[in-house]
């Protein structure tokens, strides 16, 4: 007893800290115990508790004040939709959009853009004359920039007349808010969430099992490969001397630990839902098995991409103005470029905003939005060329062999935008893009040293041989998963409830026990954050 | 315009953005049916068909439509 009530004192409230499971634990015994017609409220109350936890309870203000961040956004989220439906003149009912659009994106500047762009500017200005950071970002409730996302989603779309506007309060905070799409998504629609979230629902022992092995896996991938990872990756990209091939080996690595590390929470929210029996959407969708960046990015982060091309995307292309610029590029570059020029410059929008929405420095607005412009625009652009080349070298586009060459080429892209997503500032980036180049040729001469290189690398983070094949082993798994699941059409959890008891029950306590003995813990049990914790 | 109007309209909007002069849509056609048809497409075949009949589709009615079918009766009512 006194070892739990020790482990409590010294965590931090995080997913995969021992303090979350006893929260979830406590959740879904009051959850199925209520009067089902109050289910909804226990779960707001689980919000409210989840932001305050999250913050953390050094002070009352530390708990309360980004719980009164939430309630007011959340106010905004709750009012704007309202006033839209209830003005008659149209003119009226787009100031009332536009307003709350602002007033969430102010939000949303103040609390992760504001000292971004500070430090940015400070880059440009002599010394004495720099600003000084304002730190609002611990008032910010967590998820800040994901539930503002799924807010705005909803105030657009009672404006599009797409279904009506939520007049219980409550009841949109707790959809805002909705604590497990919180700390790196999903970005939920509110029209598809509401449903299962305001229907009663009974304790049904496989949906509990079948969530619960979700939350474990999320654990395995997060716990014992991301933050594994992550301090090898760490030592590498943090090592001015890192040469082209250890960096690469590092960048293949850290794909690894960003996957493992992303998808592995969305498996400990998704998990959560599932044994509350709440629908949340699927965010990843084994992303290393796409032939492009395209296909890439519906299938990672995919909630993200589909918000971003209903709300940012769409809007343009029917727009008065893209419609114009259509007309007149058809009339000076003829049908096809007049068609594709818009929707160019519409991504080139879309991809922005997604740069600065991973947070204000250049380095964002550079690795997650114009350099992945430029692969899809250059990729679509080449495409003709590229045909005429594969036609020429006889290569079989339905082979398999093409397939894996395609997905590999797609990884290789997506490493490049995460050398400059990884490294500090845009700066360093590609300063050690243009060290990789200068030292490629040598290592590979060298590619003993290169080795040696790498094997430091583990050493420093305090790793020896078993942590090589520890995270051998992690990947291996992932990649018979994403096989089973992707190419042979297997449901994995349901799969195993179908072999029999024994068998089941030991693959449970297999990484159960993996997880415990394997995890990666800092000091007091405390674990690492999340990497898209936005 | 009769419903055959619309149609054979909308097959020369299909046939010009896809470039491909084999295709022909009828009340069932879904992107499922035509190679190319992903999201982006979607919005350009949108904007194409609004220039050709000079009518506005909802935001709405944009991501909800099930079938091409769907399409002609909101073009049948706003034309």
């Amino acid at each position: 007893m006194e070892l739990v009530t020790d482990i409590l004192r010294h965590s931090l409230f995080r997913l995969t800290s021992p303090p979350f499971l006893l929260f979830l634990l406590v959740m879904t015994v009051v959850y199925y115990s209520v009067p089902k017609k109050h289910q909804w409220k226990v779960l707001l109350a689980g919000n409210a508790l989840f932001i305050g936890l999250y913050a953390g309870i050094m002070s009352v203000w530390q708990f309360a004040l980004p719980l009164a961040v939430y309630l007011a956004a959340s106010l905004i989220i709750y009012s704007v939709p309202i006033i839209i439906q209830r003005a008659g003149a149209e003119r009226k009912k787009r100031a009332a959009l536009i307003a709350g659009i602002a007033c969430l994106s102010l939000l949303f500047v103040l609390f992760r853009l504001a000292n971004s762009f500070i430090l940015t500017i400070n880059g440009f200005l002599p010394d004495g004359w720099r600003l000084s950071p304002i730190s609002f970002s611990w008032i910010a409730p967590v998820g800040i920039a994901y539930f503002l996302l799924s807010g705005i989603g909803y105030i657009v779309d009672v404006y599009w007349e797409k279904y009506p506007a939520e007049r219980s309060f409550a009841r949109v905070a707790l959809i805002a808010g909705f604590f497990p799409a919180l700390v790196s998504g999903p970005i939920v629609r509110y029209d598809k969430i509401s449903e299962s979230l305001f229907t009663p629902h009974s304790f049904d022992y496989q949906k509990f099992k079948f969530g619960a092995e979700r939350v474990i896996y999320g654990f395995f991938k997060k716990l014992v490969i991301a933050d594994r990872a992550s301090a090898v990756t760490g030592a590498l990209f943090g090592n001015p001397e890192t040469t082209a091939v250890p960096y690469i080996f590092g960048l293949f690595l850290f794909a690894l630990q960003l996957y493992s590390d992303f998808s592995g929470c969305m498996d400990i929210m998704l998990g959560t839902a599932e044994i509350l029996q709440i629908e949340l959407p699927e965010n990843f969708r084994r992303p290393f098995f796409a032939r492009n960046l395209s296909e890439f990015w519906r299938r990672w982060h995919i909630t993200l991409g589909l918000w971003a091309k209903d709300y940012i995307m769409y809007p343009l292309l029917k727009s008065k103005p893209f419609f114009e610029l259509g007309v007149w590029c058809r009339k000076k570059f003829g049908r096809k470029l007049g068609k594709t020029i818009p929707s160019y410059v519409a991504m080139l929008a879309l991809w922005i905003i997604i740069g600065l929405w991973h947070g204000g420095a250049p380095k964002y607005v550079f690795s997650s939005g114009i350099l992945l412009w430029i692969t899809i625009v250059g990729g679509q652009l080449l495409q003709p060329a590229f045909d005429k080349l594969s036609g020429f070298l006889r290569i079989n586009r339905k082979s398999g062999a093409y397939g894996i060459f395609c997905n590999f080429r797609t990884l290789c892209l997506m490493c490049f935008a995460w050398l400059f997503f990884s490294a500090d500032t845009l700066t360093s980036g590609a300063k050690a893009f243009i060290r990789i180049i200068r030292t490629f040729p040598g290592d590979l001469i060298h590619i003993g040293a290169s080795a040696g290189h790498i094997i430091a690398a583990f050493k420093s983070a305090g790793y020896n041989l078993y942590d090589i094949l520890i995270l051998m082993f992690g990947f291996a798994v992932l990649l018979t998963v994403g096989i089973l699941t992707e190419k042979m059409g297997f449901n994995v959890r349901q799969k195993l409830q179908d072999t029999n008891i024994a068998v089941e029950w030991f693959v449970l306590f297999f990484f159960i026990f993996f997880v415990i003995i394997f995890g990666i813990y800092g000091p007091g049990y405390n674990v690492a954050d999340f990497i898209y914790n936005l | 315009m009769t419903r055959e109007e619309i149609f054979m309209a909308l097959d020369e909007i299909f046939q010009d953005e896809f470039d491909d002069d084999a295709i022909h849509v009828d009340e069932t056609t879904t992107a499922d049916d035509i190679d190319g048809w992903d999201s982006l497409e979607h919005i350009n075949l949108i904007v194409a068909v609004e220039r050709r009949f000079g009518m506005k589709f909802k935001m709405a009615e944009v991501t909800d439509m099930k079938n091409v079918g769907e399409m002609a009766d909101i073009i049948a009512e706003r034309i």
